[in-house]
C-alpha cells in the first residue's frame, strides 16, 4: 500500500497523490475533482490490452484462440479460454455435453476459488480492517492469511489437475480437452476441496462481520442466467430491469464508447447507461441456483437479493467461493472419464459468440472465422470495461455523499470502492495512481 | 516476431508437449521438492516486460534437470506456494526506473526487506515485493532468495525486446547459470 503524499503548493488547489511501484504492465489512474464541496469530475482511466489481442488474433488459426487469449490475463486465463472455445463451438455448431461439459465447469470452479480468495483476503479485507496491506494483516491475523493461502492453493491445484500446468492452461481445445484426467487423479484434491468448502463457509461468517460503509444504489445488474445452474459457461444475458437476450444479441444491446481521457473503451447498455456485472449481479439474479451450503451460508448472514451495497461484494464473493467448492466436489464425485477427450466437428465459416462468467463478471467474445479456419475478426469485451462506467458512477455518488471526510480517509475509501469491483488490473495494469483535486 | 511465434504451443500438435510440461493430475502436493527454482515474471506482449521470460527460455536448456523453472505472468502471490517447495529461489523481473536502460539490479531478498517505495497500489493483484514480504511474515521464505531486475525502456504492446535489454539479458543469463553452479558446488561441499 502506498504512502499518501501531499503535494500542495499552489494557492487553493490541492492534490493528493498515491505512489505506485514502477513495474509496468499498463497504467491505471483515478482522478476526482471537487469544487465548492461538489464533485466536478471523476475519471477512472485504464488501458485495455484485449484490444491489442483483437488485432493480434486476426489471421491466426481458430484453434489458437484459447491459448492466445489465455495470455491476456494471468488471473483469469480460464475465463478467456472458456469464452473463446464457446464462441468457436458456436460458430461451428458444436455442442459439448455430459462429462466434458462438467469438466469445463470444474475448471471454472478452480479459477473462481483462487481469484475470489485472493481478492477477499489479500486485497479487500485489509481495507475494511484498517490494515495497509495483506502483510500487515498477516502480522496480526496469521491464521486468516494461512487459511487464505490454503484455499487459494486448492483452487490453483484444481486448475493444474485439469489444465495440465500451473500458469497457463494448455489442456482446453475447441470440442473439449486434449487429455482427460482419470478419476483417481482427483482423489487428493477432493479431500482438500472439502476442507476448502468448510473454510469458505467460515470466510462468509467472518466477512459478514466487517464494517461496511453505508452506500446503496439502484443498479442494473447483468449476468448470465441458466435454467438449472448457477452460471459459469452458458445462459441468457439477463438483468433485474427486464433484459433477457441470447448472447448473440449482445452487441445489439451493449455498445462501447471511447472516453477521450483514456485508451479504454467503456461499455454501456444502449439507452440505459451504466450497469454492474460480477458477483453481486450473479447473486442477485441467480440466488435460487446456489448449492445447499452456499445457500445456508447466505441465509446465516442474512444475505438475500437484492444486495445493493457494493461494499458487501466481499461477502458475496465468499458465498460464491463456497458454491465453487461445493460444485467442484459434486462434479468430481460424479465424474466418469469419457471415452473421448473431445467431440468431432468440422470447421465452418461464420460468426461465433461466447460469453462466460469470469470471477469479476461477464466476458464476451465474438469471432468471424473464414473457410480456411483463420480468424478474420475478433471482439473481446472484458468485465472491467463493462464495469468501468459504473465504477465512475459509484465514485461520483460516494464522494458526493462523503465530501466532508478528511481527504486521506476519502482517498482510502475511494480505493476500497474501486476494489469492490475487483477490476482486472492484470488485464489492464499493475498499478493504480489516484489523484483527488480540490479547487 | 520469431520470439512470439515460438512462445505458443502449437494448438493442433500437443503430441510434442513433453510430460514435464503437460501433466494432468500433477500438483505441488505430489511433486518432489526442488532445491532450486527459477521464476521469470513478465508479460511477453509488453516489450521489455518480457525479458525475464526470454532469459528463462534460453536458460532452461543448460540447467541441470533438478532445477525447476516457472514463468509467472499474472498473480504473483503464486510465489508463496512456489516458495514452499524450494530451498533457493531466483526471481527475474523487468524494472521501470530512472536508471539507464539495461541496468541490472541484484537483490538478496533473503537478507534484506524490500524498500518501502517498491510497494504498489494494486486493485487486483499482489506484486513481487508484497509477495516476498508476505512470505517473510508467514515464515515461508526459502533459505536463499535472489532477485534480478533489468531496467526496460519500451513497455508498449510489442513482442520485441529493446537491444540494450537483450544485451543485459545475456549477462543475467550467465550470472544465473553461475549462481546455480555455485549453489550446487556449495551443496556438494557441505555433503562432503
Amino acid at each position: 500500500m502506498p504512502s499518501a503524499e501531499k503535494v500542495k503548493p499552489m494557492s487553493n488547489s490541492r492534490t493528493l497523490k498515491v505512489d505506485y511501484l514502477p513495474r509496468v504492465e499498463g497504467e491505471g489512474t483515478l482522478v476526482i475533482k471537487t469544487k465548492d464541496s461538489h464533485v466536478e469530475d471523476v475519471k477512472f482511466k485504464i488501458f485495455e490490452p484485449p484490444r491489442f489481442f483483437e488485432a493480434f488474433l486476426r489471421g491466426r488459426k481458430y484453434s489458437e484462440a484459447p491459448d492466445i487469449t489465455a495470455r491476456i490475463c494471468g488471473i483469469c486465463p480460464i475465463a478467456y479460454q472458456m469464452s473463446s472455445v464457446h464462441a468457436m463451438e458456436n460458430a461451428f455448431g458444436v455442442k459439448v455435453e455430459g462429462q466434458l461439459r462438467e469438466l469445463r465447469r470444474l475448471l471454472y470452479c478452480g479459477e473462481w476459488i483462487e481469484s475470489h480468495v485472493l481478492h477477499v483476503y489479500m486485497l479487500h479485507a485489509p481495507d475494511f480492517l484498517g490494515y495497509q496491506d495483506a502483510i500487515q494483516l498477516a502480522k496480526d491475523h496469521p491464521e486468516a492469511v494461512e487459511r487464505a493461502l490454503r484455499m487459494k492453493k486448492t483452487g490453483n491445484d484444481l486448475v493444474t489437475v485439469l489444465a495440465g500446468r500451473e500458469i497457463h492452461p494448455i489442456n482446453v481445445k475447441v470440442g473439449g480437452f486434449y487429455k482427460l484426467p482419470r478419476k483417481e487423479d482427483f482423489a487428493e484434491i477432493l479431500q482438500r476441496l472439502k476442507a476448502a468448502r468448510d473454510e469458505a463457509y467460515e470466510t462468509v461468517l467472518w466477512a459478514a462481520t466487517l464494517p461496511f460503509p453505508n452506500f446503496e444504489y439502484d443498479y442494473e445488474f447483468v449476468s448470465l442466467s441458466h435454467p438449472n445452474e448457477y452460471p459459469f459457461n452458458e445462459g441468457r444475458l439477463v438483468s433485474n430491469k427486464g433484459l433477457s437476450i441470447d448472447i448473440r444479441d449482445y452487441e445489439l444491446m451493449f455498445h462501447e464508447t471511447h472516453a477521450p481521457y483514456s485508451n479504454a473503451l467503456q461499455s454501456t447498455m444502449k439507452g440505459r447507461g451504466a450497469y454492474l456485472t460480477g458477483p453481486l449481479a450473479r447473486f442477485n439474479l441467480n440466488f435460487e441456483k446456489l448449492s445447499p451450503m452456499a445457500m445456508k451460508a447466505a441465509k446465516e448472514v442474512n444475505a438475500a437479493p437484492p444486495v445493493t451495497n457494493p461494499f458487501k461484494s466481499i461477502v458475496i464473493r465468499s458465498i460464491e467461493t463456497v458454491y465453487a467448492c461445493e460444485e467442484a466436489i459434486r462434479i468430481i464425485e460424479n465424474y466418469e472419464r469419457p471415452e473421448k477427450p473431445a467431440v468431432d466437428y468440422s470447421v465452418k465459416s461464420g460468426f461465433g459468440f461466447g460469453c462466460t462468467e469470469a470471477p469479476r463478471g461477464i466476458l464476451y467474445h465474438r469471432y468471424l472465422v473464414g473457410d480456411d479456419g483463420l480468424i478474420k475478426d475478433a471482439k473481446i469485451v472484458p468485465p472491467t470495461s463493462q464495469n468501468q462506467r459504473m465504477i465512475e458512477s459509484d465514485l461520483r455518488n460516494f464522494v458526493t455523499a462523503n465530501i466532508r471526510l478528511p481527504k486521506q480517509d476519502l482517498t482510502l475509501q475511494c480505493e476500497q470502492l474501486v476494489r469492490n469491483y475487483d477490476p482486472c488490473i492484470s488485464c489492464a495494469t499493475h498499478f493504480l495512481k489516484l489523484t483527488i483535486e480540490e479547487t | 516476431m520469431h520470439f512470439l511465434c515460438n512462445a505458443f504451443l502449437k494448438a493442433d500438435d500437443r503430441g510434442d508437449v513433453t510430460d514435464s510440461e503437460f501433466s494432468p493430475g500433477a500438483t505441488h502436493e505430489n511433486r518432489e521438492k526442488s532445491s532450486i527454482t527459477i521464476v521469470g515474471i513478465g508479460n511477453e506482449f509488453r516489450g521489455d516486460d518480457g525479458v525475464a521470460l526470454y532469459i528463462l527460455r534460453s536458460l532452461k536448456k543448460e540447467l541441470p534437470a533438478q532445477v525447476k523453472t516457472i514463468e509467472l505472468t499474472g498473480d504473483q502471490s503464486g510465489l508463496l506456494d512456489l516458495m514452499m517447495g524450494t530451498d533457493t529461489m531466483i526471481i527475474v523481473d523487468a524494472v521501470s526506473s530512472a536508471a539507464p536502460v539495461g541496468t541490472i539490479f541484484r537483490l538478496d531478498a533473503s537478507m534484506d526487506p524490500f524498500p518501502d517505495d517498491f510497494f504498489t497500489v494494486s486493485t487486483h493483484s499482489i506484486d513481487l515485493a508484497q509477495s516476498i514480504e508476505l512470505a517473510r511474515t508467514m515464515k515461508r521464505l526459502p533459505d536463499v532468495v535472489l532477485i534480478y531486475g533489468i531496467v526496460g525502456k519500451d513497455f508498449s504492446f510489442t513482442p520485441s525486446l529493446s537491444q540494450r535489454v537483450k544485451d543485459s539479458a545475456e549477462t543475467v543469463r550467465s550470472k544465473i547459470a553461475s549462481d546455480v553452479d555455485g549453489i550446487f558446488r556449495h551443496s556438494q561441499t557441505r555433503q562432503i
